[in-house]
């Protein structure tokens, strides 16, 4: 895999989940090796993106670690039925980023003792994919996204990318929340097709 | 049967990381009772998972993967620490939403207060300061005072049911009142109603008597 470009490998999805399940079930390291090439660049895209006076920029090498140490760990219970590898290794980022959030916030206000796993509580994702189609669809995902109106990709990349609140992405662009509201909506609403049907409606 | 869920405003501030973290527990409170909600967070993930490959990469440092081999080397956990956890002991109601249970577990010394006739309150500690979480308890039959609120009010029932004016409300409804929307909230004949909420900390209180007024402005962030 061409390190440099690293994103060029994650159209090839299957290769991927692939990946991610000997990790899971052998614990290669070999294979996570490869994984890591794939995953850390985006990753710590992910983390540059997201920065914000509670998460710096520093933090991004930071978040890399984490979030690869957290794939390594969780692996095993990586259930390709359910979703691909870009998708959980979707969740476990975020998962780790409101962690990486959370610790400054816990030292002001005290821990209540609940964290990111009973929050996105992973045990209880019991409902398998009901189309398997669904899964092939994810990988269009990037190329629809390139269709959509330039003001609800913009929306959806504060959601998506910059891990914005809508009333964040008003306050930054200025747009009345409620024309935020809607535009999240209605790009939320092609992308969702398009994963449903494969087509871009 | 649910009937009143989060919109998918909220569901996707919650998929993506960025919704408040007092919100993030009345929302996966709210999840654990609802399958649709449920399907709706699993298709938005994949939206995010999808949208991975538009992040612009950047190359981690060089040593990075190195340490990270280093460290799982040192680690290696057993198998035990990866399933899940049984919940912890302690005050806990069979029914409850698991991430309340947890909560309670870590709210020991429960401090009931009485707001008004019929209503009685109780703060939790949950590690945050933007909003407050509080179950509230109304005695059956009876009415909450008419209320407003500074910001954002989400209701979660637990047990029993509540209407006001815009509907009636059964477990596992995920109620959201936005300010502005007075509301008067009736317990139902037959039952006592048991909510978790959270209210957001208003922007400013205006006056002390609108606070006196006010049962659900009584705020203590925690």
């Amino acid at each position: 895999m061409n390190t440099s470009s690293p994103a060029s490998g994650i159209a090839r999805d299957d290769s991927l989940s692939l990946l991610l399940m000997r990790v899971g079930q052998t614990r290669d390291k070999q294979a996570f090796a490869e994984l890591f090439r794939s995953y850390a660049p985006l990753i710590k895209g992910f983390a540059i993106s997201h920065a914000n006076s509670q998460f710096p920029v520093q933090a991004a090498d930071e978040l890399v670690q984490e979030v690869m140490l957290k794939v390594w760990l969780k692996a095993p219970s990586f259930e390709p039925t359910k979703s691909s590898a870009n998708t959980w290794v979707y969740t476990v980022m975020r998962n780790c980023r409101v962690d990486l959030m959370r610790r400054s916030s816990r030292r002001d206000f005290g821990d209540s003792g609940i964290n990111v796993e009973d929050i996105w509580d992973e045990a209880q994702d019991n409902h398998p994919l009901t189309q398997l189609q669904q899964s092939r669809n994810e990988a269009l995902i990037g190329a629809g996204f390139k269709q959509l109106p330039d003001e609800q990709k913009q929306a959806l990349t504060y959601v998506y990318m910059h891990g914005k609140s809508h009333s964040e992405i008003a306050a930054e662009t200025g747009l009345p929340l409620g024309t935020v509201k809607s535009r999240v909506r209605m790009g939320l609403m092609r992308m969702q097709t398009l994963l449903k049907t494969g087509e871009m409606p | 049967m649910i009937q009143h869920h989060p919109d998918d405003n909220l569901l996707v501030e919650f998929a993506s990381g960025g919704l408040a973290w007092g919100l993030c527990l009345l929302v996966s409170a709210h999840l654990e009772k609802c399958h649709s909600c449920k399907l709706k967070i699993q298709m938005q993930e994949r939206i995010g998972g999808g949208l991975l490959c538009q992040l612009a990469a950047a190359e981690p440092a060089p040593d990075s993967l190195a340490t990270l081999l280093a460290k799982i080397d040192g680690e290696a956990p057993s198998p035990a620490t990866l399933l899940p956890q049984p919940p912890p002991a302690g005050p806990r109601q069979a029914g409850y939403p698991r991430v309340l249970n947890k909560l309670l577990h870590h709210n020991p010394a429960m401090k009931w207060q009485r707001i008004s006739r019929g209503l009685r309150a109780c703060r939790l500690i949950t590690g945050q300061q933007r909003y407050e979480i509080c179950l509230h308890h109304i005695t059956r039959g009876q009415q909450v005072h008419q209320h407003d609120h500074g910001g954002l009010e989400i209701t979660l029932v637990l047990q029993g049911s509540f209407s006001d004016a815009q509907g009636i409300y059964h477990a596992g409804d995920f109620v959201t009142r936005h300010p502005g929307q007075v509301h008067r909230p009736t317990a139902s004949q037959n039952e006592d109603c048991l909510c978790l909420s959270a209210v957001e900390a208003p922007a400013q209180l205006t006056s002390i008597f609108g606070r006196l007024l006010n049962p659900f402005l009584r705020f203590r962030p925690a």
